[in-house]
């Protein structure tokens, strides 16, 4: 398929949208069963599925994007003490945040796209602080999986995760109050700030230890965004406009377009 | 006989008359719009109906333009 297809969610309906960057438009796609809500996702395009952490169900979802259907749904953490907030794809499967807890899971497909059961890795070092009301947000992983990066909302910090062990080390250099969701692309990092309605660009060192602001994004139509996917050169960013309330109450929800 | 200067000292002068018009014209097309409306059309995308949101992700069909040369960007999963 030509194009540049995206994938956004309704939070408080779980309703999935299928749009298209290039031709700037977007339409229902997925009428999601009551009770489900739909936070951060990602799409395995080799297999057809779209992964979607369902939020405060404690769940997460895996659909068809062929046909929309659902192919699996996981209880990931108890309902109302769990918030599966963002998920990254790997070669090996998907992992899930839990913003309340200090732990990730993950949810294995092979090459065929078959799921199996999931698993919990709990979390050691700074990545296991869950002082905050909301702590660990988005997340990312290297093209071979080996090691995952976590977003800290409450502290405004990111971490580097190894998938194996469940240890975690502070990326030094960088402080990103209010960050939401991240995106990855090799070396090159791009932190959304909701509440501070901006998205920074980091360039990591190659052992992702450490990194440095290289552009600080603004534009007057962010209305705390909360996490962005990356099309060329060019992010598209989701309006949450959480600054009108949780649930919110705009007449309007859009995607934004700026340059990466 | 056709006169060929003449055509093209005329056409010139025609061309030359209708330049300020095509100048108004361009301006109208090619000049940043002051109405910031048209603006946020082009640089957004409206969720029809969606009473919240939360998450974006890129899906198939990720071919891109990247400083000028074509990518394609093959992930393995």
């Amino acid at each position: 398929m030509r194009g540049a297809t995206f994938y956004a969610g309704d939070l408080f309906t779980g309703d999935i949208f299928r749009g298209d960057v290039e031709k700037r438009s977007a339409a229902p796609f997925i009428d999601a069963p009551a009770g489900r809500q739909a936070v951060g996702m990602a799409v395995n395009t080799r297999n057809d599925l779209l992964f979607v952490a369902g939020g405060f169900t404690g769940q997460a979802y895996v659909y068809d994007t062929d046909s929309g259907a659902t192919v699996a749904s996981y209880q990931l953490g108890d309902p109302g003490t769990s918030l599966i907030n963002d998920v990254a794809l790997t070669p090996q499967g998907a992992w899930f945040t839990d913003s309340l807890h200090a732990r990730l899971h993950f949810v294995p497909i092979d090459q065929y796209g078959n799921l199996g059961p999931f698993r919990t890795l709990k979390l050691s070092g700074p990545a296991a602080d869950t002082g905050d009301e909301f702590n660990l947000n988005g997340i990312a992983a290297t093209e071979d999986g080996q090691t995952l990066i976590v977003a800290h909302s409450g502290n405004g910090e990111l971490y580097t995760v190894n998938p194996a062990k469940g240890t975690s080390a502070h990326i030094t250099g960088v402080s990103v109050p209010t960050v939401d969701g991240i995106v990855l692309d090799d070396s090159r990092l791009w932190a959304v700030q909701s509440f501070s309605n901006q998205i920074t660009r980091i360039a990591l060192t190659d052992d992702l230890s450490s990194g440095v602001v290289k552009k600080t994004i603004t534009n007057p139509l962010f209305q705390v965004p909360a996490t962005a996917a990356l099309f060329g050169d060019t992010l598209a960013a989701v309006n949450a406009k959480f600054d009108t309330g949780v649930p919110p109450t705009a007449d309007q929800y859009e995607i934004v377009l700026v340059d990466a | 006989m056709y006169n060929v200067a003449r055509s093209r000292s005329l056409m010139a002068r025609a061309l030359w008359a209708g330049l300020p018009l095509l100048l108004i014209a361009g301006t109208g097309v090619f000049a940043p719009s002051a109405d910031a409306s048209v603006t946020a059309v082009f640089k957004t995308i409206v969720l029809p109906g969606a009473t919240s949101a939360e998450g974006i992700a890129a899906g198939e069909g990720r071919y891109f333009l990247r400083r000028g040369s074509l990518h394609w960007r093959h992930l393995p999963w």
